[in-house]
């Protein structure tokens, strides 16, 4: 079936709605969301022109003004950006420096590589899922960078195995999905609103 | 506005009894309960912050939910208190006729004074 203009004007207010009430519990979430669905399909069933569906949901309201409301009704906080998310960041950009380390130290047999990868994955990306600003979406974005970065890195490696110096070129090659992963978790911050977490 | 952010406070506070009230006589569904405060002027700005009020009293227990199937359409969500919704309600009522009687004596004007 093809979209029309109001299942588009729909889609876009469901999405803001989400992300608005990002910050309640997530069974609430999804409690209020469907009952917004059911509003919003039921109304369509008589009345589904452009200008009905865009009158329908100016009545519904804007998503911020609801969000604020809601989280009023629960006693929750608005959440921002905090030392989670900044923590989250800066251990995505050192993964490779968590990676290559235990190598390193324990020589490059696979108890070091197996070291790497389990310290890898358990600082990055256990403090990104833990935090409840970005969406599910930007932290699987995330994760598969860091697990192709991570893969990269360990199949470079071991190329190089054996070579005392590993080359300036495959260094940054491997760096730039890391990179990539936090400059993405960086823009959909500031998109998501990651104004300092004590300003509500 | 300071006027509109008092009036927005007392809309927040007493809405949810509205809610409740709306649900005495039986259960109802959202867009009906919906449809009963819109008719009142000023009570409802955007009607969609009665979903997430529903979500919170159903939350404290104070209304409970059950679908029915309806004739055109997805089954339908319908809404009744619970007996502690019900109590919260009985306890409100007087309450809220002593408080608007007292605020009533000091701010209308009383005539031919």
């Amino acid at each position: 079936m093809k979209k029309t203009t109001a299942d588009r004007l729909v889609g876009q207010y469901l999405r803001r709605l989400r992300i608005e009430l990002r910050d309640l519990p997530a069974d609430r979430r999804r409690e209020i969301v469907s009952q917004f669905q059911e509003h919003i399909a039921e109304n369509r069933l008589e009345n589904d022109r452009e200008e009905d569906v865009r009158a329908m949901l100016d009545r519904l309201g804007d998503p911020a003004v609801l969000g604020a409301e809601a989280r009023d009704r629960f006693g929750v906080r608005r959440r921002g950006r905090g030392p989670l998310e900044l923590t989250a960041l800066v251990f995505i950009l050192l993964a490779p420096v968590f990676l290559v380390g235990p190598a390193m130290v324990l020589g490059e047999g696979s108890d070091g590589l197996v070291a790497g990868v389990v310290l890898t994955f358990a600082l990055a990306l256990t403090l990104l899922w833990l935090s409840r600003l970005w969406l599910t979406t930007d932290k699987l974005t995330a994760t598969a960078l860091v697990s192709a970065g991570s893969a990269l890195f360990l199949v470079l490696m071991r190329l190089h195995d054996g070579e005392a110096a590993i080359s300036g070129l495959v260094v940054l090659l491997g760096l730039t999905p890391f990179v990539a992963a936090v400059v993405h978790l960086t823009v959909r911050m500031r998109r998501l609103g990651g104004a300092p977490a004590l300003t509500v | 506005m300071k006027e509109d952010a008092l009036a927005g406070q007392l809309r927040r506070g007493t809405l949810e009894y509205c809610v409740l009230a709306i649900l005495r006589d039986g259960e109802q569904y959202a867009l009906d309960v919906l449809r009963q405060l819109g008719a009142v002027e000023g009570l409802v700005t955007s009607e969609g912050t009665i979903y997430p009020l529903l979500s919170r009293l159903r939350r404290d227990g104070l209304v409970e939910t059950t679908w029915h199937e309806s004739p055109a359409g997805p089954p339908r969500r319908y809404h009744r208190l619970t007996p502690a919704g019900r109590q919260k309600l009985d306890d409100f009522v007087p309450q809220w006729i002593r408080f608007r009687d007292a605020i009533d004596t000091v701010i209308v004007p009383k005539e031919g004074t």
